[in-house]
């Protein structure tokens, strides 16, 4: 009997069992269908993806002496493509090799600018001066006054770069260098440090019209130019659109153990703003780092200053313990300079914002000719990246004057001799980094 | 061995597997412990909530050109630190208009000397656009928004795709402990 009713037991089991099985199974196969749709799905998409054809986006920015143009390709990779100057010094830009293998991409080539997209025979203005114009799978771009062009390749995403030189330089930086060299003259410190912000793949504030890292590097640029053309030494940390680490520029800045650091930088709004390291008490109040602080906070409030009597423009002195002023052991400064987006820096103001500048550096350091500690180089630092945050002992800081007074006799006699090129030493400096 | 044998088995083996079946379909063998507890030692949240939906009120803190802004929010509370500061900094990053709110937190660590080493996708990095002050009260503001609520911690330590990198946003540097870049 009791065998009996297990049994029965046993058979209901099973059926339920059976019955879910069943269940489960119209769960497995609609599972099955809906995976089967995906794949045809993913089947008939991906060739649909695929036809959106070759794409070349094109951009194209002045940088004082040339114009850089840089084309991005989407779907297709440079590897064969050409830019060369034809006969009517214009660039063709011969994209053919590249493009032409694949009919799909052919038949759907498209060219977008940031003034949109660019038809077949039509023209469209990338810059000023700079006319872009698609014929079949060429481009053709015309640049007036043009004296050469110099082409490269660059991965991830695949570019073509152009840079375009002009025959007369475009922008008459030492027209604007001679103006304000009286200004700089002026100036009591003898060494500079001048930093363009960003590089390479770092762009900082990207706008409209511009791109922080190209922004800072032309500023900085006609700033160490104008330094060096009054005869004050000015070496440029960043010479190229490259990275160069934080850390590195320190370093350098350390190395060469400047009167003063000046980073370039733009500001997100229309106002302009000087930072400086703030005003915090320091372990045992050591002479580098109080002279350090007294000469940034006196030029930056000097240059703001000279700054709001130049623009109508609000700036401002900001303390914040950024890097690169609390880590060089020079007086440092980070100039942000008013976006392009909101204030026009043609070639006046920009004439004018400079001069802003120098004059605050030369009235913020009226008094240092006979007061400013030597920042001596740093040894240490010469390895490439070594950064020492750490001030040195007051005792290794002692007056510069018998420092100066052999630099000036080593000169005289280098000038004497010829060995050296009396005219422009900042520049020098600048070449040999 | 007889038939007899074999379904008395094969009945003791079923029977053995639905009681298995019943036990861990009606009854919660592992209760949880109550997380928060009024005054009277009763628990506050429903024994059969979820971690995931307990919630606990957070400041949040977030940055301006100027300085920071404190917001009063929930989050996901949890018995582990690295838990609770995973849910902050979601919270955190959901929190922005920009597109730093993509950002997504890959992972939360911490070392014996209570350290937190906070991992974060690339679009920290990559989104980041701003000026010096905007990149230094960002960092200010995360380091504020896990250090005020969550005790546990003493420092916190930036990677980005689980990589130390120099910077955000080519401003400052956050190679060393966060506590000590932002200390101002």
């Amino acid at each position: 009997m009791p065998i009996n009713i297990c049994g029965l037991i046993f058979i209901q089991c099973m059926k339920h069992i059976i019955i879910d099985m069943m269940s489960l199974k119209k769960y497995i196969s609609s599972i099955g269908f809906c995976l089967f749709g995906l794949l045809l799905l993913f089947a008939f998409a991906a060739p649909a993806a695929q036809d959106n054809g070759a794409v070349v986006r094109i951009r194209a920015a002045s940088h004082g002496d040339r114009v850089r143009m840089v084309l991005t390709a989407e779907g297709f990779v440079f590897a064969k493509s050409t830019a060369m100057l034809d006969k009517n010094r214009a660039i063709a830009i011969d994209l053919r090799r590249d493009i032409g293998s694949a009919d799909n991409a052919k038949k759907s080539f498209r060219v977008l600018t940031d003034k949109g997209t660019v038809k077949e025979g039509s023209r469209i203005d990338m810059l000023k001066s700079v006319g872009l114009t698609l014929k079949g799978l060429t481009l053709a771009v015309t640049v007036p006054d043009i004296k050469e062009i110099k082409t490269f390749r660059l991965q991830s995403p695949s570019r073509m770069v152009i840079d375009i030189y002009f025959a007369s330089a475009r922008r008459d930086d030492s027209g604007q260098a001679a103006a304000l060299k009286p200004l700089a003259t002026q100036l009591a410190l003898k060494s500079f440090v001048v930093d363009a912000g960003h590089g390479g793949y770092e762009y900082g504030i990207r706008g409209t019209r511009f791109a922080e890292k190209d922004f800072t590097l032309s500023f900085a640029r006609e700033l160490a130019a104008v330094l060096a053309k009054s005869g004050r030494d000015a070496v440029l940390v960043r010479k190229s659109d490259q990275v160069i680490p934080m850390r590195e520029r320190i370093a350098i800045s350390n190395r060469r153990g400047p009167d003063i650091f000046i980073s370039i930088h733009v500001s997100s709004t229309k106002s302009a703003t000087v930072y400086v390291v703030p005003d915090k008490p320091e372990e045992g109040g050591r002479a580098l780092g109080r002279h350090k602080k007294e000469v940034s906070w006196r030029v930056a409030d000097s240059i703001v200053k000279n700054m709001e009597k130049e623009f109508s423009i609000n700036a401002h002195k900001t303390e914040l313990p950024l890097s690169v002023l609390m880590m060089t052991k020079a007086p440092a400064i980070i100039i942000e300079l008013p976006n392009p987006d909101e204030f026009s820096y043609d070639r006046k103001s920009r004439e004018r914002m400079m001069s802003a500048i120098i004059r605050g550096l030369a009235a913020g350091t009226r008094d240092e000719r006979h007061t400013a500690p030597v920042n001596k180089p740093d040894p240490g630092a010469e390895k490439q990246g070594a950064v020492k945050a750490a001030p040195k002992p007051d005792a290794q800081y002692g007056n510069n004057a018998a420092r100066k007074a052999e630099k000036a006799a080593e000169a005289k006699m280098e000038r004497k001799s010829g060995t050296r090129p009396a005219k422009n030493p900042g520049r020098e400096r600048q070449e040999s980094l | 061995m007889n038939m007899r044998k074999i379904i008395l088995i094969g009945v003791a083996v079923i029977f053995v597997t639905l009681a298995g079946w019943v036990t861990f379909e009606y009854f919660q063998p592992f209760k949880p412990r109550p997380l928060m507890v009024d005054e009277n030692g009763q628990s506050r949240i429903d024994i059969k909530t979820q971690f995931s939906d307990i919630k606990t009120p957070a400041n949040i803190f977030y940055p301006t050109s100027q300085g920071l802004i404190k917001e009063e929010r929930t989050v996901a509370a949890g018995s582990l630190p690295v838990k609770v500061v995973e849910s902050l900094l979601q919270e955190y990053f959901s929190g922005f208009k920009s597109d730093i709110k993509n950002t997504v937190v890959r992972g939360v660590y911490r070392d014996r000397n209570r350290v937190f080493y906070i991992d974060l996708s690339d679009e920290f990095r990559r989104n980041f656009s701003g000026d010096a002050a905007y990149e230094y009260y960002l960092l200010k503001s995360l380091h504020q928004t896990v250090v005020s609520n969550v005790a546990e911690v003493k420092d916190i330590r930036l990677f980005v795709e689980g990589r130390e990198v120099e910077s955000i946003g080519g401003h400052v540097m956050i190679l060393t402990s966060l506590q000590e870049t932002v200390s101002f």
